[in-house]
Protein backbone atom coordinates (compact mmCIF):
# COMPACT_ATOMS: atom_id res chain seq x y z
CA UNK A 1 0.00 0.00 0.00
CA UNK A 2 1.49 3.12 -0.77
CA UNK A 3 1.11 4.97 2.50
CA UNK A 4 1.14 8.58 -0.09
CA UNK A 5 -2.38 7.52 -0.69
CA UNK A 6 -5.34 9.47 0.63
CA UNK A 7 -7.98 7.33 2.45
CA UNK A 8 -9.84 5.53 0.43
CA UNK A 9 -13.23 7.63 1.59
CA UNK A 10 -13.48 11.52 3.36
CA UNK A 11 -15.06 9.71 6.32
CA UNK A 12 -15.91 6.42 8.24
CA UNK A 13 -19.93 5.42 6.90
CA UNK A 14 -21.62 3.45 9.92
CA UNK A 15 -22.19 0.18 9.17
CA UNK A 16 -26.64 -0.12 9.35
CA UNK A 17 -28.74 -2.30 10.74
CA UNK A 18 -28.86 -4.79 7.67
CA UNK A 19 -26.91 -7.98 6.60
CA UNK A 20 -24.29 -7.72 5.26
CA UNK A 21 -21.45 -10.61 3.90
CA UNK A 22 -17.93 -11.84 4.01
CA UNK A 23 -16.07 -9.93 1.37
CA UNK A 24 -14.05 -12.83 -0.26
CA UNK A 25 -12.00 -13.29 -3.43
CA UNK A 26 -13.41 -15.63 -5.48
CA UNK A 27 -16.07 -13.10 -5.42
CA UNK A 28 -14.25 -9.47 -5.92
CA UNK A 29 -15.12 -9.19 -9.83
CA UNK A 30 -18.79 -10.05 -9.36
CA UNK A 31 -19.32 -7.60 -6.44
CA UNK A 32 -17.53 -4.90 -8.97
CA UNK A 33 -19.58 -5.32 -11.53
CA UNK A 34 -23.03 -6.22 -9.65
CA UNK A 35 -22.78 -4.42 -6.77
CA UNK A 36 -25.20 -7.18 -5.12
CA UNK A 37 -28.38 -5.16 -2.97
CA UNK A 38 -26.69 -6.03 0.47
CA UNK A 39 -25.84 -3.46 3.45
CA UNK A 40 -22.37 -3.75 3.82
CA UNK A 41 -19.32 -6.05 3.67
CA UNK A 42 -16.83 -7.42 6.23
CA UNK A 43 -13.47 -7.89 5.08
CA UNK A 44 -10.43 -10.47 7.09
CA UNK A 45 -8.26 -7.89 7.64
CA UNK A 46 -5.29 -10.13 7.11
CA UNK A 47 -5.90 -10.35 3.33
CA UNK A 48 -5.53 -7.17 2.94
CA UNK A 49 -2.33 -6.56 4.40
CA UNK A 50 -0.18 -6.36 1.22
CA UNK A 51 2.05 -3.41 0.82
CA UNK A 52 -0.05 -2.78 -2.71
CA UNK A 53 -1.03 -4.67 -5.66
CA UNK A 54 -4.68 -6.43 -6.63
CA UNK A 55 -6.07 -6.97 -3.19
CA UNK A 56 -6.07 -3.66 -1.88
CA UNK A 57 -7.61 -2.06 -5.22
CA UNK A 58 -10.32 -4.62 -4.93
CA UNK A 59 -10.88 -3.88 -1.37
CA UNK A 60 -11.27 0.00 -2.43
CA UNK A 61 -13.28 -0.17 -5.21
CA UNK A 62 -16.11 -1.98 -2.34
CA UNK A 63 -15.53 0.38 0.04
CA UNK A 64 -16.38 3.34 -2.57
CA UNK A 65 -19.57 1.65 -2.41
CA UNK A 66 -20.16 0.42 1.13
CA UNK A 67 -19.82 0.25 4.59
CA UNK A 68 -16.61 -1.94 5.68
CA UNK A 69 -16.35 -3.60 8.81
CA UNK A 70 -12.73 -4.90 9.52
CA UNK A 71 -12.20 -8.83 10.99
CA UNK A 72 -9.33 -9.98 12.28
CA UNK A 73 -8.40 -13.56 12.75
CA UNK A 74 -4.56 -14.10 12.73
CA UNK A 75 -3.65 -11.07 16.05
CA UNK A 76 -3.23 -13.71 18.21
CA UNK A 77 -4.97 -11.22 21.23
CA UNK A 78 -5.22 -13.85 24.26
CA UNK A 79 -1.78 -15.02 23.61
CA UNK A 80 0.65 -14.58 26.34
CA UNK A 81 3.03 -13.56 24.16
CA UNK A 82 3.71 -9.96 22.84
CA UNK A 83 1.61 -8.75 20.58
CA UNK A 84 3.49 -8.99 17.24
CA UNK A 85 4.62 -5.38 16.20
CA UNK A 86 4.61 -6.09 12.35
CA UNK A 87 0.79 -6.98 12.69
CA UNK A 88 0.17 -4.52 14.69
CA UNK A 89 1.40 -2.21 12.49
CA UNK A 90 -0.30 -3.91 9.15
CA UNK A 91 -3.52 -3.74 10.60
CA UNK A 92 -3.25 0.04 11.71
CA UNK A 93 -2.29 1.23 8.58
CA UNK A 94 -5.14 -0.80 6.96
CA UNK A 95 -7.16 0.97 9.11
CA UNK A 96 -6.35 4.33 8.16
CA UNK A 97 -6.40 3.64 4.95
CA UNK A 98 -9.78 1.92 4.70
CA UNK A 99 -11.23 3.98 7.68
CA UNK A 100 -13.63 0.87 8.28
CA UNK A 101 -16.47 1.79 10.71
CA UNK A 102 -16.20 -1.48 12.70
CA UNK A 103 -12.93 -3.01 14.00
CA UNK A 104 -12.88 -6.97 15.47
CA UNK A 105 -11.11 -9.38 16.70
CA UNK A 106 -11.66 -13.20 18.82
CA UNK A 107 -11.88 -13.90 22.07
CA UNK A 108 -9.37 -16.44 21.09
CA UNK A 109 -5.26 -17.08 21.08
CA UNK A 110 -3.06 -18.73 18.54
CA UNK A 111 0.61 -18.12 19.36
CA UNK A 112 2.92 -19.74 22.20
CA UNK A 113 6.94 -19.14 22.05
CA UNK A 114 6.53 -17.36 18.92
CA UNK A 115 4.84 -20.57 16.98
CA UNK A 116 1.63 -19.95 15.72
CA UNK A 117 -0.96 -22.50 14.95
CA UNK A 118 -3.00 -20.90 12.79
CA UNK A 119 -6.03 -21.60 14.95
CA UNK A 120 -8.61 -19.66 16.75
CA UNK A 121 -8.30 -21.64 20.30
CA UNK A 122 -10.41 -21.09 23.46
CA UNK A 123 -9.09 -19.53 25.99
CA UNK A 124 -9.20 -20.97 29.93
CA UNK A 125 -12.51 -18.50 31.27
CA UNK A 126 -10.46 -17.39 34.40
CA UNK A 127 -9.66 -14.38 36.64
CA UNK A 128 -6.21 -14.40 34.95
CA UNK A 129 -6.92 -14.76 31.74
CA UNK A 130 -10.31 -12.15 32.20
CA UNK A 131 -7.19 -9.93 33.40
CA UNK A 132 -4.85 -10.47 30.43
CA UNK A 133 -7.51 -10.60 27.82
CA UNK A 134 -8.87 -6.79 29.31
CA UNK A 135 -4.95 -5.71 29.18
CA UNK A 136 -4.24 -7.01 25.54
CA UNK A 137 -7.81 -5.47 24.01
CA UNK A 138 -6.91 -1.57 25.61
CA UNK A 139 -3.75 -2.30 24.30
CA UNK A 140 -4.92 -2.74 20.74
CA UNK A 141 -7.74 0.16 21.28
CA UNK A 142 -4.86 2.37 22.18
CA UNK A 143 -2.72 1.46 19.39
CA UNK A 144 -5.52 1.47 16.99
CA UNK A 145 -7.21 4.98 18.58
CA UNK A 146 -10.36 3.59 18.62
CA UNK A 147 -13.26 0.98 20.03
CA UNK A 148 -12.61 -2.76 18.95
CA UNK A 149 -15.20 -5.56 18.39
CA UNK A 150 -14.61 -8.83 20.46
CA UNK A 151 -16.03 -12.17 18.85
CA UNK A 152 -16.94 -15.27 20.90
CA UNK A 153 -15.64 -18.46 19.07
CA UNK A 154 -16.91 -21.96 18.68
CA UNK A 155 -15.21 -24.44 21.46
CA UNK A 156 -14.94 -27.94 21.22
CA UNK A 157 -13.18 -28.37 24.91
CA UNK A 158 -13.36 -26.60 28.06
CA UNK A 159 -10.65 -26.64 31.10
CA UNK A 160 -10.82 -28.22 34.27
CA UNK A 161 -9.47 -24.73 36.07
CA UNK A 162 -12.58 -22.17 34.40
CA UNK A 163 -14.29 -19.63 36.94
CA UNK A 164 -16.62 -18.31 34.81
CA UNK A 165 -18.80 -19.44 32.14
CA UNK A 166 -18.13 -17.83 28.59
CA UNK A 167 -20.83 -14.87 28.82
CA UNK A 168 -20.11 -13.61 32.10
CA UNK A 169 -16.39 -13.92 30.62
CA UNK A 170 -17.37 -11.68 27.54
CA UNK A 171 -19.48 -9.31 29.24
CA UNK A 172 -16.87 -8.38 32.14
CA UNK A 173 -14.79 -7.91 29.12
CA UNK A 174 -16.65 -5.81 27.78
CA UNK A 175 -16.92 -4.00 30.90
CA UNK A 176 -14.04 -3.43 32.07
CA UNK A 177 -11.97 -2.90 28.81
CA UNK A 178 -14.94 -0.24 27.13
CA UNK A 179 -14.71 -2.81 23.82
CA UNK A 180 -18.12 -3.60 22.37
CA UNK A 181 -19.42 -7.42 21.32
CA UNK A 182 -19.39 -9.07 17.96
CA UNK A 183 -21.47 -12.13 19.01
CA UNK A 184 -21.81 -15.12 16.70
CA UNK A 185 -24.91 -16.20 16.75
CA UNK A 186 -23.31 -19.61 15.27
CA UNK A 187 -20.59 -19.73 17.51
CA UNK A 188 -22.74 -19.53 20.63
CA UNK A 189 -25.22 -22.63 19.25
CA UNK A 190 -22.28 -24.42 18.61
CA UNK A 191 -20.94 -24.26 21.65
CA UNK A 192 -24.05 -24.45 23.46
CA UNK A 193 -24.60 -28.22 21.77
CA UNK A 194 -20.73 -29.23 22.65
CA UNK A 195 -20.89 -27.87 26.04
CA UNK A 196 -24.50 -28.51 27.12
CA UNK A 197 -25.33 -24.72 27.93
CA UNK A 198 -29.02 -22.75 27.48
CA UNK A 199 -27.72 -20.98 24.39
CA UNK A 200 -30.76 -18.58 25.01
CA UNK A 201 -29.39 -17.82 28.77
CA UNK A 202 -26.11 -17.08 26.95
CA UNK A 203 -27.49 -14.38 25.23
CA UNK A 204 -30.16 -12.90 27.22
CA UNK A 205 -26.95 -12.67 30.17
CA UNK A 206 -25.31 -10.09 27.61
CA UNK A 207 -26.28 -6.54 28.56
CA UNK A 208 -27.72 -4.58 25.42
CA UNK A 209 -25.09 -2.00 25.16
CA UNK A 210 -21.68 -3.03 24.21
CA UNK A 211 -23.30 -5.75 21.09
CA UNK A 212 -22.79 -4.11 17.89
CA UNK A 213 -22.72 -7.06 15.08
CA UNK A 214 -23.76 -10.32 15.08
CA UNK A 215 -22.25 -12.99 12.80
CA UNK A 216 -24.33 -16.32 11.29
CA UNK A 217 -22.50 -18.93 9.39
CA UNK A 218 -23.41 -22.85 8.80
CA UNK A 219 -21.66 -25.87 10.53
CA UNK A 220 -21.41 -29.09 10.58
CA UNK A 221 -22.13 -32.36 12.37
CA UNK A 222 -19.40 -34.72 13.50
CA UNK A 223 -20.25 -38.16 15.38
CA UNK A 224 -17.50 -39.68 17.93
CA UNK A 225 -19.24 -42.94 18.99
CA UNK A 226 -22.72 -41.97 20.96
CA UNK A 227 -21.66 -38.31 21.03
CA UNK A 228 -21.73 -35.24 18.15
CA UNK A 229 -20.04 -32.89 18.19
CA UNK A 230 -20.72 -29.43 15.88
CA UNK A 231 -17.87 -28.05 14.07
CA UNK A 232 -17.96 -24.46 13.21
CA UNK A 233 -16.99 -24.94 9.59
CA UNK A 234 -18.51 -21.31 7.41
CA UNK A 235 -19.35 -24.39 4.98
CA UNK A 236 -22.96 -24.29 4.98
CA UNK A 237 -25.77 -22.64 4.86
CA UNK A 238 -27.39 -21.53 8.44
CA UNK A 239 -29.47 -23.79 10.11
CA UNK A 240 -32.73 -23.37 11.48
CA UNK A 241 -31.69 -23.65 15.07
CA UNK A 242 -29.98 -20.76 14.41
CA UNK A 243 -31.87 -18.45 12.60
CA UNK A 244 -34.28 -19.14 15.42
CA UNK A 245 -31.46 -18.14 18.23
CA UNK A 246 -31.03 -15.17 15.96
CA UNK A 247 -34.18 -14.17 15.92
CA UNK A 248 -34.47 -14.28 20.00
CA UNK A 249 -31.07 -12.18 19.88
CA UNK A 250 -32.72 -9.66 17.96
CA UNK A 251 -35.56 -9.38 20.70
CA UNK A 252 -32.60 -9.25 23.21
CA UNK A 253 -30.35 -6.57 21.04
CA UNK A 254 -32.87 -5.25 18.61
CA UNK A 255 -31.55 -4.72 15.14
CA UNK A 256 -27.86 -5.21 14.30
CA UNK A 257 -25.27 -5.36 11.87
CA UNK A 258 -25.37 -9.01 10.63
CA UNK A 259 -23.25 -11.03 8.74
CA UNK A 260 -23.35 -14.02 6.71
CA UNK A 261 -20.19 -15.88 6.60
CA UNK A 262 -18.92 -18.52 4.67
CA UNK A 263 -15.57 -19.65 3.77
CA UNK A 264 -15.22 -22.77 2.57
CA UNK A 265 -17.29 -24.51 -0.51
CA UNK A 266 -17.78 -20.72 -1.13
CA UNK A 267 -20.99 -20.91 -3.30
CA UNK A 268 -21.96 -18.44 -6.25
CA UNK A 269 -22.31 -15.05 -4.25
CA UNK A 270 -26.22 -14.77 -5.22
CA UNK A 271 -26.50 -17.82 -2.56
CA UNK A 272 -24.67 -15.14 -0.34
CA UNK A 273 -27.35 -12.73 -1.01
CA UNK A 274 -30.04 -14.57 -0.91
CA UNK A 275 -28.96 -15.84 2.87
CA UNK A 276 -28.32 -11.82 3.99
CA UNK A 277 -31.55 -11.46 2.56
CA UNK A 278 -33.19 -13.96 4.52
CA UNK A 279 -31.64 -12.70 7.63
CA UNK A 280 -33.30 -8.74 6.71
CA UNK A 281 -36.50 -10.19 6.54
CA UNK A 282 -36.02 -11.41 10.21
CA UNK A 283 -34.56 -8.23 11.34
CA UNK A 284 -37.94 -6.24 9.64
CA UNK A 285 -40.30 -8.87 11.47
CA UNK A 286 -38.48 -8.15 14.83
CA UNK A 287 -38.60 -4.53 14.27
CA UNK A 288 -42.37 -4.86 13.32
CA UNK A 289 -42.80 -7.09 16.62
CA UNK A 290 -41.04 -3.99 18.76
CA UNK A 291 -42.93 -1.59 17.25
CA UNK B 1 -4.17 -24.29 38.87
CA UNK B 2 -2.26 -24.27 35.76
CA UNK B 3 -1.20 -20.16 34.77
CA UNK B 4 -2.61 -18.79 31.44
CA UNK B 5 1.02 -19.73 29.84
CA UNK B 6 0.88 -22.89 31.07
CA UNK B 7 -2.09 -24.11 29.58
CA UNK B 8 -1.32 -22.08 26.26
CA UNK B 9 1.78 -24.02 25.70
CA UNK B 10 0.90 -27.42 26.62
CA UNK B 11 -2.13 -26.69 24.23
CA UNK B 12 0.27 -25.72 21.70
CA UNK B 13 2.05 -28.82 22.02
CA UNK B 14 -0.36 -30.95 21.60
CA UNK B 15 -1.95 -29.16 18.46
CA UNK B 16 1.44 -29.03 16.80
CA UNK B 17 2.34 -33.01 17.52
CA UNK B 18 -0.86 -34.19 17.35
CA UNK B 19 -0.46 -36.02 20.91
CA UNK B 20 -2.95 -34.65 23.37
CA UNK B 21 -0.94 -36.35 26.73
CA UNK B 22 -0.19 -33.09 28.04
CA UNK B 23 -3.80 -31.71 27.78
CA UNK B 24 -5.42 -34.66 29.99
CA UNK B 25 -5.47 -32.94 33.23
CA UNK B 26 -6.84 -29.97 31.60
CA UNK B 27 -9.76 -30.64 30.07
CA UNK B 28 -13.02 -31.66 31.21
CA UNK B 29 -13.62 -34.79 29.53
CA UNK B 30 -17.74 -34.73 29.54
CA UNK B 31 -18.22 -37.75 27.34
CA UNK B 32 -15.54 -37.09 25.20
CA UNK B 33 -11.92 -37.98 25.78
CA UNK B 34 -9.61 -34.86 25.92
CA UNK B 35 -7.22 -36.36 23.19
CA UNK B 36 -10.47 -36.80 21.00
CA UNK B 37 -11.42 -32.94 21.88
CA UNK B 38 -7.46 -31.83 20.81
CA UNK B 39 -7.73 -33.76 17.80
CA UNK B 40 -10.29 -31.31 16.43
CA UNK B 41 -7.71 -28.57 17.21
CA UNK B 42 -4.99 -31.00 15.42
CA UNK B 43 -7.11 -31.23 12.27
CA UNK B 44 -8.12 -27.64 11.99
CA UNK B 45 -4.71 -26.27 12.26
CA UNK B 46 -3.10 -29.10 9.60
CA UNK B 47 -6.21 -28.41 7.78
CA UNK B 48 -6.43 -24.81 7.89
CA UNK B 49 -2.43 -24.62 7.31
CA UNK B 50 -2.41 -27.20 4.22
CA UNK B 51 -4.98 -24.79 2.49
CA UNK B 52 -2.71 -21.89 3.36
CA UNK B 53 0.31 -23.69 1.60
CA UNK B 54 -1.78 -24.95 -1.20
CA UNK B 55 -3.02 -21.43 -2.51
CA UNK B 56 0.63 -20.39 -2.73
CA UNK B 57 1.81 -23.53 -4.72
CA UNK B 58 -0.81 -24.25 -6.46
CA UNK B 59 2.11 -25.74 -9.58
CA UNK B 60 4.12 -27.70 -6.76
CA UNK B 61 0.33 -29.57 -5.73
CA UNK B 62 -0.28 -29.90 -8.79
CA UNK B 63 2.94 -31.37 -9.43
CA UNK B 64 3.23 -33.81 -6.71
CA UNK B 65 -0.41 -34.85 -6.74
CA UNK B 66 -2.70 -33.88 -3.49
CA UNK B 67 -1.80 -36.77 -1.28
CA UNK B 68 2.14 -36.26 -1.24
CA UNK B 69 1.01 -32.58 -0.89
CA UNK B 70 -0.37 -33.29 2.23
CA UNK B 71 2.23 -35.23 3.66
CA UNK B 72 5.23 -32.38 2.55
CA UNK B 73 3.06 -29.50 4.32
CA UNK B 74 2.67 -31.77 7.66
CA UNK B 75 7.01 -32.19 7.18
CA UNK B 76 7.14 -28.97 6.27
CA UNK B 77 4.61 -27.74 9.75
CA UNK B 78 6.68 -29.93 12.24
CA UNK B 79 9.97 -28.15 10.44
CA UNK B 80 9.13 -24.43 9.87
CA UNK B 81 6.05 -24.09 12.15
CA UNK B 82 4.56 -20.47 10.74
CA UNK B 83 6.12 -17.64 12.86
CA UNK B 84 3.41 -15.82 11.92
CA UNK B 85 -0.25 -14.99 12.07
CA UNK B 86 -0.72 -14.36 8.64
CA UNK B 87 -1.47 -17.16 6.70
CA UNK B 88 -0.70 -15.81 3.42
CA UNK B 89 3.53 -16.17 4.34
CA UNK B 90 3.48 -19.32 5.82
CA UNK B 91 5.15 -20.79 2.98
CA UNK B 92 8.04 -18.40 3.24
CA UNK B 93 10.38 -21.50 3.60
CA UNK B 94 8.71 -24.26 1.98
CA UNK B 95 11.07 -24.31 -1.32
CA UNK B 96 13.93 -25.12 1.44
CA UNK B 97 12.10 -28.43 2.50
CA UNK B 98 12.01 -29.30 -1.12
CA UNK B 99 15.54 -28.37 -1.71
CA UNK B 100 16.53 -30.79 1.40
CA UNK B 101 14.09 -33.52 0.71
CA UNK B 102 14.40 -33.77 -3.45
CA UNK B 103 18.03 -32.67 -4.32
CA UNK B 104 19.79 -35.31 -6.22
CA UNK B 105 16.42 -36.82 -6.76
CA UNK B 106 14.17 -36.84 -10.35
CA UNK B 107 12.20 -34.20 -8.77
CA UNK B 108 15.04 -31.70 -7.99
CA UNK B 109 13.21 -29.24 -9.97
CA UNK B 110 10.72 -29.16 -7.45
CA UNK B 111 12.32 -26.40 -5.05
CA UNK B 112 12.95 -23.76 -7.88
CA UNK B 113 9.24 -24.72 -9.41
CA UNK B 114 8.30 -23.33 -5.52
CA UNK B 115 11.14 -20.82 -5.70
CA UNK B 116 9.24 -19.23 -8.44
CA UNK B 117 5.67 -19.70 -6.45
CA UNK B 118 7.03 -17.58 -3.96
CA UNK B 119 8.67 -15.05 -5.86
CA UNK B 120 4.95 -14.77 -7.71
CA UNK B 121 3.22 -14.69 -4.18
CA UNK B 122 5.86 -11.87 -3.14
CA UNK B 123 5.49 -9.71 -6.20
CA UNK B 124 1.57 -10.09 -5.71
CA UNK B 125 1.46 -7.99 -2.74
CA UNK B 126 4.60 -6.03 -2.68
CA UNK B 127 4.24 -2.21 -3.06
CA UNK B 128 2.96 -0.43 -6.13
CA UNK B 129 5.96 1.34 -7.76
CA UNK B 130 6.48 4.36 -9.68
CA UNK B 131 6.29 4.30 -13.36
CA UNK B 132 10.15 4.90 -14.55
CA UNK B 133 10.77 7.84 -17.00
CA UNK B 134 13.42 7.19 -18.64
CA UNK B 135 13.97 10.77 -20.28
CA UNK B 136 15.23 10.97 -17.12
CA UNK B 137 18.22 9.35 -18.05
CA UNK B 138 18.99 12.21 -20.52
CA UNK B 139 19.02 14.47 -18.16
CA UNK B 140 22.45 12.89 -16.50
CA UNK B 141 25.37 14.65 -17.52
CA UNK B 142 27.45 12.45 -19.54
CA UNK B 143 30.44 12.34 -16.79
CA UNK B 144 27.96 11.32 -14.41
CA UNK B 145 26.61 8.06 -15.93
CA UNK B 146 28.80 5.60 -14.44
CA UNK B 147 27.67 6.76 -11.20
CA UNK B 148 23.78 5.88 -12.07
CA UNK B 149 22.07 3.58 -9.90
CA UNK B 150 19.08 1.72 -11.05
CA UNK B 151 16.33 1.06 -8.36
CA UNK B 152 14.81 -1.95 -9.05
CA UNK B 153 10.60 -1.86 -9.13
CA UNK B 154 8.96 -3.21 -5.32
CA UNK B 155 7.41 -6.06 -7.12
CA UNK B 156 10.51 -7.47 -9.21
CA UNK B 157 12.03 -10.65 -7.72
CA UNK B 158 14.65 -12.45 -9.77
CA UNK B 159 14.92 -16.31 -10.20
CA UNK B 160 18.13 -18.57 -11.96
CA UNK B 161 17.39 -21.75 -12.23
CA UNK B 162 19.03 -25.12 -13.88
CA UNK B 163 15.50 -26.17 -14.94
CA UNK B 164 12.82 -24.50 -17.52
CA UNK B 165 10.93 -23.95 -14.44
CA UNK B 166 8.66 -21.43 -16.40
CA UNK B 167 7.32 -23.74 -18.70
CA UNK B 168 6.54 -26.09 -16.23
CA UNK B 169 4.71 -23.29 -14.26
CA UNK B 170 3.04 -22.66 -17.28
CA UNK B 171 2.28 -26.49 -18.29
CA UNK B 172 0.64 -26.63 -14.70
CA UNK B 173 -1.85 -23.67 -14.60
CA UNK B 174 -5.29 -24.74 -14.35
CA UNK B 175 -6.25 -22.38 -17.32
CA UNK B 176 -2.98 -24.82 -19.24
CA UNK B 177 -4.13 -26.87 -21.98
CA UNK B 178 -4.70 -30.70 -21.55
CA UNK B 179 -1.54 -32.35 -23.05
CA UNK B 180 1.02 -29.24 -22.63
CA UNK B 181 2.24 -30.56 -19.86
CA UNK B 182 5.20 -32.49 -21.57
CA UNK B 183 8.38 -30.50 -20.68
CA UNK B 184 11.68 -31.29 -21.17
CA UNK B 185 13.60 -31.03 -18.13
CA UNK B 186 17.03 -30.24 -19.96
CA UNK B 187 15.39 -27.49 -21.54
CA UNK B 188 17.04 -24.99 -18.57
CA UNK B 189 18.45 -22.82 -17.56
CA UNK B 190 16.04 -20.22 -17.00
CA UNK B 191 17.07 -16.62 -15.83
CA UNK B 192 13.70 -15.65 -14.92
CA UNK B 193 11.93 -11.90 -13.55
CA UNK B 194 8.81 -11.53 -11.84
CA UNK B 195 7.08 -8.27 -11.62
CA UNK B 196 3.66 -6.92 -11.23
CA UNK B 197 2.21 -4.57 -13.79
CA UNK B 198 -0.48 -2.93 -11.63
CA UNK B 199 -2.42 -6.35 -10.41
CA UNK B 200 -1.33 -8.80 -13.01
CA UNK B 201 2.35 -10.63 -12.24
CA UNK B 202 4.10 -11.06 -15.41
CA UNK B 203 7.07 -13.59 -15.79
CA UNK B 204 9.73 -13.36 -18.40
CA UNK B 205 12.82 -15.21 -19.27
CA UNK B 206 16.04 -13.11 -20.07
CA UNK B 207 19.17 -13.45 -21.52
CA UNK B 208 21.85 -14.15 -19.53
CA UNK B 209 23.96 -10.92 -20.01
CA UNK B 210 20.72 -8.70 -19.40
CA UNK B 211 19.90 -11.03 -16.66
CA UNK B 212 23.29 -10.52 -15.19
CA UNK B 213 22.80 -7.10 -15.33
CA UNK B 214 20.02 -7.05 -14.23
CA UNK B 215 20.98 -8.73 -10.70
CA UNK B 216 23.89 -6.54 -10.02
CA UNK B 217 21.95 -3.76 -10.35
CA UNK B 218 19.58 -4.44 -8.11
CA UNK B 219 22.36 -5.10 -5.46
CA UNK B 220 22.41 -1.31 -5.39
CA UNK B 221 25.80 -1.31 -7.69
CA UNK B 222 26.02 1.59 -9.75
CA UNK B 223 25.82 1.20 -13.43
CA UNK B 224 29.76 1.81 -13.70
CA UNK B 225 30.79 -0.89 -11.26
CA UNK B 226 28.18 -3.24 -12.58
CA UNK B 227 29.78 -3.00 -16.50
CA UNK B 228 33.06 -3.23 -15.21
CA UNK B 229 32.49 -6.28 -13.37
CA UNK B 230 30.35 -7.99 -16.55
CA UNK B 231 32.93 -6.30 -19.14
CA UNK B 232 35.53 -8.27 -16.99
CA UNK B 233 33.79 -11.52 -17.38
CA UNK B 234 31.86 -11.72 -20.04
CA UNK B 235 32.17 -11.96 -23.45
CA UNK B 236 29.11 -11.36 -24.90
CA UNK B 237 28.47 -8.51 -22.62
CA UNK B 238 27.15 -5.11 -24.50
CA UNK B 239 26.06 -2.28 -21.89
CA UNK B 240 24.16 -0.50 -24.35
CA UNK B 241 21.89 -3.04 -25.43
CA UNK B 242 21.82 -4.98 -21.92
CA UNK B 243 20.50 -1.50 -20.57
CA UNK B 244 17.79 -0.86 -23.14
CA UNK B 245 16.28 -4.20 -22.92
CA UNK B 246 15.73 -2.83 -18.95
CA UNK B 247 14.47 0.12 -19.61
CA UNK B 248 11.94 -0.72 -22.23
CA UNK B 249 11.30 -3.83 -20.28
CA UNK B 250 10.88 -1.18 -17.12
CA UNK B 251 12.28 -3.00 -14.36
CA UNK B 252 13.06 0.11 -12.49
CA UNK B 253 11.73 2.50 -10.62
CA UNK B 254 13.69 5.18 -10.52
CA UNK B 255 17.53 6.10 -10.92
CA UNK B 256 19.79 7.57 -8.17
CA UNK B 257 23.35 9.35 -8.98
CA UNK B 258 25.72 8.00 -6.01
CA UNK B 259 28.55 10.55 -4.97
CA UNK B 260 31.84 9.25 -6.28
CA UNK B 261 33.13 6.21 -4.37
CA UNK B 262 29.60 5.28 -2.64
CA UNK B 263 29.27 1.65 -3.75
CA UNK B 264 26.74 0.63 -0.93
CA UNK B 265 23.50 -0.98 -1.56
CA UNK B 266 20.85 1.69 -0.26
CA UNK B 267 17.65 -0.45 -0.89
CA UNK B 268 17.17 -3.87 -0.06
CA UNK B 269 18.40 -6.47 -3.36
CA UNK B 270 14.84 -8.49 -4.44
CA UNK B 271 15.45 -12.31 -3.93
CA UNK B 272 18.04 -14.36 -6.31
CA UNK B 273 18.90 -17.89 -6.44
CA UNK B 274 22.20 -17.81 -7.66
Amino acid sequence: MDPRLEPVVATAASVPARAGIGLRSPHHAAITSDQPPVGWFEAHSENYFADGGAQLENLAKVRERYPLSLHGVGLSLGSVDPLDDGHLRRLKRLVDWSEPALVSEHLSWGCIDGTHLNDLLPLPYTVEALRHMVQRVGQLQDYLGRQILIENISSYLQFNCEQLPEWDFLAALAHESGCGLLLDVNNVYVSACNHAFDARRYIASLARAPVQEIHLAGHTINRRGDREIRIDTHSTPVCPEVWALYEHALQCFGPLPTLIEWDTDIPELSVLVAEAHKADRIMERSRALAA
Amino acid sequence: MHSLRETQRAFGIAVLSGNAACMAALVREDGLSAAERVRIYVNNSRIGFEQALAATYPVIQRLGGAEWFTQQARAYQLRFPSRCGDLQYVGKRFPELLQAELSGSAYAYFADVARLEWAYQESLVAADGADFDPSHLGAVHETDFARIAFIPHPSLRLLASDFPVLAIWQANQATAAPGSAAVALGDGPDRLVVIRRATHVELRRLADADFALLGLLCLGISLGEAADTLAATREDFDLPASLRQLVALSYFSTTEVRAAGTAAARHQPPRSTP
